[in-house]
């Protein structure tokens, strides 16, 4: 269900842009904001933190990694990865249960 | 009358093996066959008479041995229900109850400035003369995740729970931003955020802590 959420936001934020460099934090941005105003509508009692990389398509390579000390039972994560012909974005939710 | 006679042997014989068997010990399914082995052995000893009988005498012998494995397995069985009983005992659930800690302790915070320096100098321990190379990189990112989370959870943070995350790239003349942004209880949680970059390479390692009530 959270992974419906972003990319829903993603696509609506950066959907049918090209990379640009002045834009980009503006877009980082809003993605990140829209991805937890939806997470929060879903009332439950997690804290959330969401991470957004967005990466210019030069041939370079590029990883992530994550690594968690936490509650297995009751805390999770889901990692989003969206591209289009001139960039990357990959958004990854961590929830922690309360 | 002799007929009634052997009659009357063979029931009182069964009456004695029927007791036998209900006199034996409270210990498993073993002894409470023993009985009628021996009087099934009895019963096949009884009907070879007179003179050498080696045909009566081996079939005694197999009969034993027949009983002798029955036996075993039924006891090797009996093992196997009394084990399974004990292991599918369920282990007992714990419950741990309120501790009603809604803040850190003092001198418990997550502090942002020692995991920096502590993050900072692991990063630059690992990755000074390391160069980009697209099939060890993703091992190399998971590895130096691990490595920051073990350094955090030595840094003593009771009651904190953590979320490493780690990005590394290749150094090219691309452009990249990385944005985050949490929900959380501002008093007690917080993060760090350290950045390093060498000649052929770039790793960004976020750290979050959230306080666990």
């Amino acid at each position: 269900m959270a992974l419906t959420t972003v990319l829903v936001s993603v696509e609506g934020v950066i959907g049918g842009n090209a990379y640009q460099h002045n834009k980009v934090n503006q877009w980082t941005s809003n993605v990140v904001e829209q991805c937890l105003n939806q997470l929060t509508k879903l009332g439950k009692p997690f804290k959330y933190i969401v991470t957004c990389v967005i990466m210019q398509k030069n041939g370079a390579g590029l990883h992530t990694a994550s690594s968690c000390f936490w509650d297995n039972t009751t805390d999770g994560s889901c990692t989003v990865r969206w591209e289009n012909k001139t960039m990357y974005c990959i958004v990854s939710v961590f929830g922690l249960a309360i | 009358m002799a007929a009634e006679q052997n009659t009357d042997s063979l029931s009182v014989k069964a009456l004695k093996d029927h007791t036998d068997r209900t006199e034996a010990s409270p210990s498993g399914n073993r002894t409470s066959f023993r009985p009628r082995a021996a009087s099934i052995i009895s019963e096949s000893g009884s009907v070879a008479s007179g003179g050498p009988n080696v045909k009566g005498d081996l079939r005694k012998m197999t009969t034993q041995k027949m009983v002798m494995t029955g036996l075993r397995k039924m006891s090797i069985v009996a093992k196997d229900v009394l084990t399974k009983r004990r292991m599918s005992k369920p282990a007992i659930q714990l419950q741990y109850e309120n501790t009603y800690k809604m803040h850190p302790d003092d001198g418990t915070k997550f502090a942002s400035y020692r995991v920096e320096e502590a993050v900072r100098g692991e990063l630059e321990k690992h990755l000074e003369d390391m160069k980009y190379d697209p099939t060890k990189t993703a091992r190399l990112t998971k590895q130096i995740c691990d490595k920051i989370l073990d350094k955090v959870k030595d840094l003593n943070f009771p009651r904190y729970k953590f979320v490493v995350h780690v990005t590394m790239g290749q150094n090219g003349n691309q452009g990249m931003v990385e944005a985050s942004r949490c929900i959380w209880d501002d008093k007690t949680d917080n993060y760090a955020c350290i950045t390093y970059k060498n000649a052929s390479l770039f790793a960004i390692a976020c750290i979050y802590g959230m306080y666990f009530e």
